[in-house]
């Protein structure tokens, strides 16, 4: 696979492109922002291409401390070749958490909470670059 | 399918010909973007009857084909209306609630136009509107508090809209979510064992946040969009307008990004004889930016669907990592 420019090159050449060169040149407010939009998530994608691997790898080994048997179950180990193989551990994990916070699970767990907290920070880094994640808000 | 324009003239002349008891004239006839459940139009008309003869700028609201979940329809969004100017709020009067005027089974109605900005951005950073947004808090306090006189008692006939259980409804939102997210798995926990403490049933506006007051250089205009009216706490509307997905960045001035809590608190106990219990304004706040959170992804699945195209709806679900983050952080600072 040729390797330059790669992914990350190119999709902020089209988000510059977008941010650039197309939207000044629109003269309806509201497309003009759909384009904004459009060049965001770009640049959203940009970000997670990469750090998806290391965001990842993290928040699966997180969940597998914290759901050891079922990460045994579904056979963690052997499933992480793949990206593929990586979302489908990811989206069983999460959903096994989920089920047992409904069920009233790991009350008052500061493992848990700083497992969600870390994660949700990770993804507001990629998703939302100037979101404040400090303690400096009201 | 919403009326091609010709016809949709026609209409309006007929229905508002047959309200008026005199001939109508559409002068101008334009769609107006911005509603995710209504379809709104910009009219211009003449009257030549009746108490409003003579010309006028309308905005017709009907029903959009989709729906918000725990939104309300144009006929209930008629009658809360209609409760509000009695009340004496500062909102356009609605008339001339018709039925199939813009789509088959569809509500809809007029509105007297209000001049003036809504946008948030240009509401909290216009330097024409510096004057208007020194006053707004005191002003919207006042308001708010005419919004919560109205209560299930004092109305002559039922109003509408439902008694919403908002943590049903919206542990509902989450589980049917397709993507299983724990955070607000945890929020919902805490929230079951942190319930409001004030039993007081108003009024409540549900939508009551900067991008829905309409602004001039002389104050406030206009409160718009009655969309998510409902009977419930008043709290929920002092939680809504200090959630900080409304302060575009400006997050120390929690109150709709320009103001702080007091200045709106201290008015609103005053105007309303009620003090405001920050626990359930806290509780509030919490399970909004959970139902939010969960609102974003619902939006996301109805490009996902195939039902829609719109570009600012794929988008959304990832916006929504911003209110889980928030109702977490909200629950570890505690009530303020």
């Amino acid at each position: 696979m040729q390797q330059r420019p790669d992914k990350t090159d190119l999709l902020a050449a089209v988000a510059r492109f977008l941010e650039r060169e197309v939207k000044p040149a629109i003269k309806d407010p509201a497309l003009a922002f759909r384009v904004l939009i459009a060049a965001s998530l770009t640049g959203i994608v940009a970000g997670e291409l990469q750090t998806e691997d290391a965001a990842t790898a993290a928040e699966l080994s997180r969940l597998a401390a914290i759901l050891p048997d079922t990460a045994l179950a579904i056979g963690l180990e052997k499933k992480l070749a793949t990206r593929a193989d990586r979302q489908e551990a990811l989206l069983a994990l999460n959903r096994e958490l989920c089920a047992r916070l409904r069920r009233g699970a790991f009350a008052g767990d500061a493992q848990v909470w700083n497992h969600v907290s870390l994660t949700l920070r990770g993804e507001l880094f990629t998703a939302s670059p100037r979101f404040d994640t400090s303690n400096n808000i009201e | 399918m919403s009326k091609n324009p010709g016809d949709l003239k026609a209409a309006i002349e007929a229905h508002l010909a047959a309200e008026t008891g005199g001939s109508v004239t559409v002068r101008a006839l334009e769609p107006l973007g911005g509603g995710a459940c209504q379809d709104n139009y910009r009219v211009e008309v003449t009257l030549t009857a009746g108490d409003h003869r003579g010309d006028h700028v309308l905005v017709l609201r009907s029903d959009a084909v989709r729906s918000l979940p725990g939104s309300i329809n144009r006929k209930d969004e008629f009658a809360v209306i209609g409760a509000a100017v009695r009340a004496g709020v500062k909102t356009p009067t609605a008339r001339w609630l018709a039925r199939d005027l813009v789509r088959p089974g569809a509500y809809a109605y007029f509105l007297d136009w209000a001049n003036g900005v809504a946008i948030g951005r240009r509401v909290l950073r216009d330097a024409d509107l510096a004057e208007a947004r020194l006053a707004l808090p005191r002003t919207l306090a006042v308001e708010l508090a005419k919004i919560h006189t109205i209560t299930p008692s004092t109305e002559p006939a039922p109003l509408p809209p439902a008694v919403i259980d908002v943590l049903a409804f919206t542990r509902d939102m989450v589980e049917t979510m397709r993507e299983p997210r724990p955070a607000l798995f945890l929020a919902l926990r805490w929230l079951e064992q942190h319930p409001m403490e004030s039993p007081e049933v108003t009024l409540v506006h549900g939508d009551f946040r900067t991008g829905n007051f309409m602004v001039t250089p002389s104050g406030l205009e206009a409160i718009l969009d009655w969309e998510f009216a409902h009977w419930g706490s008043p709290s929920w509307d002092i939680a809504w307008i200090c959630m900080r997905s409304w302060r575009f960045g400006q997050n120390k001035l929690p109150v709709g990004g320009f103001a702080r809590r007091d200045e709106l608190y201290q008015v609103y106990e005053q105007a309303s004889g009620r003090a405001i219990s920050r626990k359930d304004v806290h509780y509030c706040e919490v399970l909004s930016n959970v139902r939010w959170a969960a609102g974003c992804a619902h939006q996301g699945e109805r490009y996902l669907s195939g039902q829609e195209s719109d570009i600012e709806l794929i988008a959304i679900p990832r916006r929504g990592v911003e209110m889980e983050f928030e109702a977490l952080r909200l629950i570890e600072r505690g009530a303020s």
